[in-house]
């Protein structure tokens, strides 16, 4: 399956991607977000974030990349909590990183297009970039007021 | 006398918010909590519980697996799952003795969702 085929698979499921997230963000923190501008399809997910957060997702068909990405001041935005330790950015976020993940397995378009996507172990980058590989996905960011967190979903064929 | 709880999720942050429901809302009283399936194992000898909550996606020893031994130490056992994985996870869980099967992400400001997992509580004890 060549990158094109999986890149109009993910301009099926980029509204699936964006609304869930919306929900999840809604349902998990409590807190109402907006998307300010659309989310792309791109060749690679990128991006220098304060805090980035990794998850995958696989089943036998597909490899999948769920990267959320954070600056400092946007966490106690949507945490609720000031001066959080990375320890504890981490279990909140991993945690929605895997519920995220969840939540796209509900929505029929998204399971007919890749399946239902099985978590995997979470990892936590502080004050970095990470550099990717060439993997087609769908990124863009959620805003609260000023502040905002990315959100990156990048499949490949298995 | 309340009735008793141990809550095991790898979230700290969800064992807070689940406790605090089983506490406030149920009048339960949390005897403990872990993170993983051993604790979950271990936990469940030691107290117990009148009801364990698991997740399914944990390190170390997942969910599952923890509800398998649990279910073998004691098949009278009430474990309530809760879990952001979805699919036959659920089906196989309560193959194996689960009560009930709650979905991630526990919306505890929503009114419904109270009710819901309030119903799935109960449930588990027959109610």
């Amino acid at each position: 399956m060549d990158v094109n085929t999986i890149k109009d698979q993910l301009q099926s499921v980029i509204k699936v991607l964006t609304s869930v997230s919306i929900e999840c963000v809604s349902s998990y923190f409590s807190i109402e977000c907006v998307l300010k501008e659309n989310w792309k399809i791109v060749d690679c997910l990128n991006g220098k974030f304060d805090y980035i957060l990794a998850m995958g997702g696989i089943n036998e068909d597909y490899q999948a990349l769920l990267y959320l990405g954070l600056p400092q001041e946007s966490i106690s935005i949507f945490t609720g909590e000031q001066g959080l330790p990375a320890e504890d950015v981490f279990d909140i976020f991993g945690e929605f990183t895997n519920t995220y993940l969840g939540m796209l397995s509900d929505v029929e378009l998204f399971t007919n297009n890749f399946g239902i996507l099985l978590q995997g172990i979470p990892i936590l980058y502080q004050n970095g970039q990470t550099f990717l590989p060439f993997i087609p996905g769908v990124e863009g960011r959620l805003h609260v007021d000023e502040n905002w967190i990315y959100i990156g979903f990048a499949i490949k064929k298995a | 006398m309340p009735k008793t709880v141990v809550i095991i999720d790898d979230s700290k942050f969800l064992v807070k918010q689940i406790a605090e429901f089983f506490e406030k809302e149920m009048g339960f009283e949390v005897v403990a909590s872990g993170t993983d399936g051993n604790d979950a194992v271990d936990l469940y000898i030691q107290h117990k519980p009148d009801l364990i909550t698991l997740d399914i996606t944990m390190p170390n020893k997942d969910g599952e697996t923890a509800l398998k031994e649990i279910i073998g130490q004691d098949p009278a056992a009430r474990v309530l799952m809760i879990s952001a994985v979805r699919g036959d996870a659920m089906l196989n869980c309560m193959d194996i003795g689960a009560k009930d099967y709650v979905e991630k992400p526990l919306k505890f400001t929503s009114e419904e969702f109270r009710k819901d997992f309030k119903d799935s509580i109960n449930e588990a004890f027959g109610d």
